[in-house]
C-alpha cells in the first residue's frame, strides 16, 4: 500500500516536471513576441504587420501573381487594406491606412539582383478608392499604364543597368484619365541592387 | 476491482498528460527560428545585419521615425533579394539556401531601425 502511494506521488512529480519543462520550451519558443521588432511595430506574433492590424494572413485572396510565382494577395478590413507576397501558404505583408494608401506609402519595389538570376524586377502596391489604372513613370519621361485590380497593382520588368533610365513614381489614374494623385518610388537612383559585402 | 480501476485511471492520466507535455515540447522545438536584430541608430545609407546566415525565408525591417528603408536577404551565390517600402520592408526568399538578412536606412537621415528575420 505504502509502495503504491510512492508510486503514484513519483509519478505525479515526474508528470509535473514534464508539464513545466513543456510549458518552459514553449515559452520560450514565444519568446519573439517582446522582440525589438515587435515592440517597435506594437504586436506580437509571427506575422508583425499584420497582426498589427489586427488581420492574418488567411483573411487574404489573390489579386494576381507575378513572374516569379509569387502571388499577390490583398485584405480589406474596414478602412485597412494590406498587401501580401507568398508562395503557397507562405505569405507575408504589410496593413495601410487610406491616407497612407493615398501617399504611395503601399508601393513596394522588389528586385531580385543575384548575378545568378534573371533580374526580375516587381513593382506592386495598393491604390486609393476610384483609382482604374497606375501610371509608372520613368527617369526619361517615358510611362506606362498598369490595370488595377481588387485595389492592387503590379509592374513588371528587369532591374535598370547602370546609367540606364529608371522608375521614379506612380499616379492614380481614374475612369476618367485624370490623374487624383501621384507618389514617388521608394527607391532612388543607384539603390535598385545592393551590393553583398 | 476499484484499486484495478484507480491504476488504471491514473495511468490512462498519465499518459495523457505525458503526451501533452511531449506535444508541447515537440511543438516548440519545431518552431521556425526567427532572428532580431539592429534596431539602434544607423546613418543614412548604413544598414543593420543579421548575426549569422540561416534558411530564412522573410525579412521585416522597420523604422523609428520612417522614410525608406530596403530589406534585403542574400549571400555570396544566388540570392540577392531586395524589397524598398516606406516606413517598413519586408522581403522573401523561397530559394532554400542559408542567406543573411540586412535593413537599411535609406530615409536621408539618421534614425534606428531593425530588423527580424525568420525561417
Amino acid at each position: 500500500m505504502r509502495h503504491l502511494r510512492r508510486s503514484r506521488l513519483l509519478l505525479v512529480a515526474v508528470l509535473v516536471a514534464a508539464i513545466a519543462s513543456g510549458a518552459a520550451a514553449y515559452a520560450l519558443a514565444d519568446s519573439g513576441q517582446s522582440s525589438p521588432a515587435e515592440q517597435l511595430n506594437a504586436n506580437p506574433g509571427p506575422e508583425p504587420f499584420l497582426h498589427a492590424s489586427g488581420v492574418t494572413a488567411s483573411e487574404a485572396h489573390p489579386a494576381f501573381a507575378l513572374q516569379d510565382g509569387q502571388t499577390v494577395s490583398v485584405i480589406e478590413k474596414g478602412s485597412t487594406r494590406c498587401l501580401l507576397h507568398g508562395i503557397g501558404a507562405r505569405t507575408a505583408g504589410r496593413c495601410f491606412s487610406e491616407a497612407a494608401i493615398t501617399e504611395g506609402a503601399a508601393v513596394t519595389v522588389y528586385d531580385e539582383c543575384a548575378s545568378s538570376g534573371r533580374h526580375l524586377m516587381e513593382i506592386t502596391g495598393l491604390v486609393p478608392p476610384g483609382t482604374t489604372a497606375v501610371r509608372l513613370s520613368s527617369s526619361d519621361g517615358r510611362s506606362q499604364d498598369a490595370t488595377v485590380v481588387d485595389g492592387a497593382f503590379k509592374f513588371e520588368g528587369t532591374n535598370p543597368a547602370a546609367g540606364a533610365p529608371y522608375p521614379t513614381a506612380v499616379a492614380w489614374i481614374t475612369s476618367s484619365g485624370a490623374a487624383t494623385g501621384s507618389a514617388d518610388l521608394p527607391v532612388s537612383a543607384g539603390q535598385f541592387c545592393l551590393p553583398t559585402s | 476491482m476499484r484499486r484495478s480501476f484507480r491504476t488504471r485511471a491514473t495511468v490512462v492520466a498519465a499518459a495523457l498528460l505525458s503526451a501533452l507535455a511531449l506535444g508541447m515540447t515537440t511543438a516548440s522545438a519545431a518552431s521556425a527560428f526567427s532572428e532580431s536584430y539592429g534596431f539602434y541608430e544607423v546613418g543614412n545609407g548604413g544598414y543593420v545585419q543579421s548575426a549569422g546566415a540561416h534558411t530564412f525565408w522573410l525579412n521585416n525591417g522597420a523604422a523609428g521615425t520612417g522614410g525608406t528603408l530596403a530589406c534585403q536577404l542574400f549571400n555570396h551565390a544566388k540570392a540577392n533579394n531586395v524589397e524598398h517600402g516606406s516606413g517598413a520592408c519586408t522581403v522573401t526568399y523561397f530559394g532554400g539556401e542559408f542567406v543573411w538578412a540586412r535593413v537599411y536606412n535609406q530615409a536621408g537621415f539618421g534614425q534606428r531601425i531593425g530588423g527580424e528575420a525568420e525561417t
